[in-house]
């Protein structure tokens, strides 16, 4: 399979399965938005009101953490169990296994797409200018791409080994969210374990999300680099890890 | 004439998987299977449920490595269809037949050349740009027919494809398959129905307990397979 018939398998078979997916509801597309938009209202109505954390521009902090965040645990959760969900397809094509959980991530990015760009009119409704620095949310957003798709693609190719791992995921997607500083300020916790806490990836590109469209200033580059670089090896080295085991999946989904 | 695949002494042994209360086993689904595929022919695959007709249909597509004995493919391009394979019920037959080009290795552009000629061929009408969902067995099965008629690769191997359907179409599907014998397709075929086999086949292979029985010519091979099947009930 060359290059070009990869990606546009992956395309093709995301855009597909999404048009598959809003077959099914009434609400179709609207879901997209809808759903963020609730988990948003849960969490201001426990987080702003009930507990009164923040200040009147809680809403804006709270959104510019969660919309990020809710990203990279959909690319995450729904890659999670693709190949076994797809044990059909690998059972009757020779078709490279990496394709599910790729499949898997596009069609999550794709959904948070709308929702993104709704992000960007509201903190600019809030009077939050977009400016040339608003350009620095492209690095960003590649590299939280990558560190996503790093942390699917791992996933997915340990849970046909181990499947009680699968019961694992949410537990830990939810400790990781609550780690991230989608609810609270980084700066609100003891200095002495903020650089700590900021070394969770997750921490640290949400922290550049409010950077760029909160306090209009520039992320640091430095670590955003490093963290980019990284991600990026984690991929290459999964596709490696894939195409060794290429023959192994149909053997494992079959057990 | 060289064979374009070839299987020698391919055996594959499956593990049953254990858990906290019991041991994992293992399960030999094929033995020692000989088999020479050349262009051009029509080949017939028999044997009893269980027999390892589909454990071999995955070895010769690629899908599977055996775990003894060698498999040459010397450079041809294999596709499996069985019946519904891979359809989303929820799209419609037209993005269905799309995504299955796709999926074994055409470009969008080059099914949508093709998206026509399945149309007419299914004759599925209106349904064609409906879900699936709402197909009847039959219905499904003209499509994933048509699909394999218009995108195929060297070697097309159909698993009980033909067997379901209304009389008129089986009979255009047998109609179409001996057309691509004389158009030199390389066809392997299951079936359970020996009559299929001897209508279209050139040579038929005979398969029990992952071992290969026979091989030759159809009508002596349906022969034994019937013995075989007589003397055991």
């Amino acid at each position: 399979m060359t290059l070009s018939q990869f990606i546009e398998l992956i395309c093709t078979k995301a855009v597909f399965n999404l048009r598959s997916e809003i077959q099914r509801n009434y609400l179709s597309y609207a879901w997209w938005v809808l759903e963020p938009l609730l988990h948003m209202v849960v969490y201001y109505f426990v987080f702003g009101l009930l507990l009164q954390r923040g200040d009147e521009n809680y809403l804006l902090f709270l959104l510019t953490g969660l919309i990020p965040w809710m990203w990279f645990m959909k690319v995450v959760s729904g890659s999670s169990g693709s190949i076994l969900a797809g044990q059909n397809l690998i059972l009757q094509v020779a078709l490279p296994p990496v394709v599910l959980p790729l499949v898997s991530s596009l069609q999550a990015t794709l959904k948070q797409i709308p929702v993104f760009i709704l992000l960007f009119g509201f903190v600019w409704l809030q009077g939050y200018t977009p400016g040339l620095h608003w350009l620095a949310l492209i690095p960003v957003i590649i590299v939280q791409a990558l560190l996503a798709i790093a942390f699917a693609c791992a996933i997915a190719a340990v849970i046909p080994f181990m499947r009680d791992l699968a019961y694992l995921v949410p537990s830990g997607l939810m400790f990781l969210m609550f780690l991230s500083g989608i609810f609270y300020d980084y700066r609100s916790i003891s200095p002495d374990w903020q650089e700590l806490f900021l070394m969770n990836p997750i921490a640290f590109l949400l922290k550049s999300y409010r950077e760029i469209l909160i306090d209009g200033v520039l992320p640091d580059f430095s670590v955003l680099i490093w963290w980019g670089i990284g991600s990026g090896s984690a991929c290459l080295l999964l596709l490696l890890t894939y195409k060794r085991l290429h023959y192994l999946y149909p053997r494992i989904l079959m057990e | 004439m060289e064979p374009l695949i070839s299987l020698q002494g391919v055996g594959v042994r499956y593990r049953i998987r254990g858990n906290l209360f019991r041991r994992s086993s293992y399960f030999e689904a094929l033995k020692s299977i000989n088999l020479d595929i050349y262009p051009g022919e029509t080949l017939g695959i028999i044997g009893r449920n269980g027999a390892g007709k589909s454990t071999l249909l995955r070895l010769i597509s690629g899908i599977l490595q055996p775990d003894s004995g060698k498999i040459l493919n010397r450079g041809a391009s294999v596709s499996l269809l069985a019946l519904q394979a891979g359809f989303d019920l929820n799209l419609s037959g037209r993005d269905n037949a799309t995504l299955n080009g796709i999926i074994r290795g055409y470009s969008r552009h080059e099914v949508k050349l093709q998206l026509d000629e399945i149309y007419e061929y299914s004759e599925l009408r209106d349904f064609f740009d409906k879900p699936v969902r709402l197909y009847s067995a039959g219905m499904r099965a003209r499509l994933g027919f048509s699909i394999a008629t218009f995108i195929s690769s060297d070697i097309l191997l159909m698993d009980e494809v033909m067997s379901v359907g209304d009389k008129g179409f089986k009979e255009k599907a047998e109609r179409t398959m001996l057309n691509k014998i004389q158009s030199n397709q390389t066809v392997v075929l299951v079936s359970h129905s020996p009559a299929q086999i001897s209508r279209l086949c050139d040579r038929a292979i005979l398969i029990e307990e992952g071992t290969t029985i026979s091989a030759g010519n159809p009508v002596q091979v349906i022969k034994l397979y019937e013995e075989r099947i007589t003397c055991r009930s």
